[in-house]
């Protein structure tokens, strides 16, 4: 897998220049997964953005009496890990594998670096990337809209 | 030959009850007089006397004259079918409507978009898309609702799953404990989802916010507005288009819908006045 024609498709490195591109393939690489297993676990450095390829990754949230509960799961072409944007920071939930799963793992240090150096390229990625947290907000209001239940359960009648 | 009157119900009987999830059941009906035809996407109004009439839309049909109905329990008439047994009688009319483009989706892909109950409209299209699986391309179902516990038709969607000539996405908004599903909302499934946008044709049936989010969803994609459908509800009483209850803009939902092509509806779905 040519990892600069990879990123290229992703939403978050669009209008990025060929070079820009480049730089970023540097300091990125391809990982597989198998299933069952973790990419990352609660409270561990968050130091890497991932972009799923292949596979589904399930978003978890460990809690002591229900076990681990599944809050999202991402499929290919989809962002894990947004916990490096206040590098350096600490994953606050588990990624685990549904499937077998390939990513391209991108440094996050070296990333926000380069937007650092890069303001133009950098103001790019941000952008891209607010878009995407919008999405997910978006998302998450909708799920807490409850938007399944009937009018009598709203009104609890 | 005489035409039947459509204000006035046909006896049938409960042939077989079945219990869907908590508050979602289904009924086996089949005709006094005559077998009923119908188009996917199309309803009856069922009609309980002593309490009242509720649209219902067909969820399939036997190959003995039966057809399925699936009913939420949503209030006091739907709580009241809730209690028939097998053998007892409602009164039937319809069918009504405009149903789904079955003719138009033949030689594309399908892509099938269901929210909670919302799957029981949608299940006679995946019905006609398996019977005649050559005249179609891709089958797609993406099928969202809230918890495991309100999975509609789960036999049949593990038989769904086990197949290869169809694509099932489940997803709940609220996963609980041994789930290993998908979490999420159903649009978000749309993006990754394999399916040619330039030649599909996107039937959602749901929530309107459901509808609105997997509309922009499937537009994103690159989907053209003319080859998304959505099936819209509102409060039908006549079903003809005489009463006005269900009107719509410039439509009635019971006689130009339920089914309407996005373009249709645009700039009046989601408006408040409306």
């Amino acid at each position: 897998m040519k990892i600069t024609e990879e990123i290229k498709k992703h939403l978050l490195f669009t209008e990025l220049s060929e070079k820009d591109l480049k730089s970023i393939s540097e300091f990125s690489s391809v990982e597989s997964y198998k299933k069952d297993t973790f990419i990352f676990e609660t409270g561990h450095t968050a130091d890497c953005i991932y972009l799923i390829t292949e596979g589904r990754v399930s978003i978890e949230m460990h809690e002591p009496v229900r076990g681990s509960l599944i809050l999202e799961s991402l499929t290919k072409g989809q962002l894990l890990g947004l916990s490096w944007l206040s590098y350096p920071s600490h994953w606050i939930f588990d990624a685990k594998c549904l499937d077998d799963v390939s990513v391209i793992k991108i440094d996050a240090k070296r990333l926000a670096e380069f937007c650092e150096s890069n303001h133009e390229a950098g103001y790019n990625i941000m952008k891209n990337i607010a878009l995407l947290i919008r999405d997910r907000l978006q998302s998450t209001r909708l799920q807490l809209m409850d938007i399944y239940a009937t009018s009598r359960e709203i009104l609890r009648i | 030959m005489k035409q039947p009157n459509v204000m006035i119900p046909e006896a049938y009987t409960v042939r077989k009850k079945s219990k869907e999830t908590h508050d979602i059941f289904s009924l086996l009906l089949h005709p006094e007089k005559d077998c009923m035809t119908f188009k996917p996407g199309q309803f009856n109004m069922l009609y309980l006397p002593g309490q009242g009439e509720v649209p219902i839309s067909f969820s399939g049909k036997n190959g003995d004259g039966g057809i399925i109905h699936t009913i939420r329990k949503v209030g006091s008439v739907t709580d009241k079918l809730s209690l028939l047994r097998e053998g007892d009688e409602i009164g039937i009319r319809g069918p009504f409507g405009r149903g789904w483009p079955v003719e138009r989706a033949r030689d594309r892909d399908v892509v099938l978009v269901a929210g909670g109950i919302g799957l029981a409209p949608l299940r006679p299209v995946i019905h006609e898309v398996m019977e005649n699986r050559n005249k179609y391309n891709k089958l797609i179902l993406l099928y969202g609702t809230r918890t495991p516990d309100d999975i509609l038709f789960e036999k049949e969607l593990h038989d769904w799953l086990a197949r290869f000539d169809i694509d099932v996405i489940l997803s709940v908004d609220r996963s609980v404990p041994g789930w290993h599903g998908h979490a999420g909302v159903i649009p978000n499934f749309i993006q990754g989802t394999d399916f040619d946008p330039k030649n599909a044709c996107a039937m959602i049936c749901g929530p309107e916010i459901m509808m609105n989010f997997s509309v922009k969803a499937l537009l994103a994609r690159g989907m053209k507005a003319e080859d998304i459908y959505i099936s819209m509800e509102r409060n039908m009483k006549c079903a003809v288009g005489h009463c006005g209850h269900c009107q719509f803009g410039a439509f009635f939902i019971c006689k130009d819908g339920p089914v309407f092509s996005y373009p249709e509806v645009s700039g009046i779905i989601g408006l408040k006045e409306i």
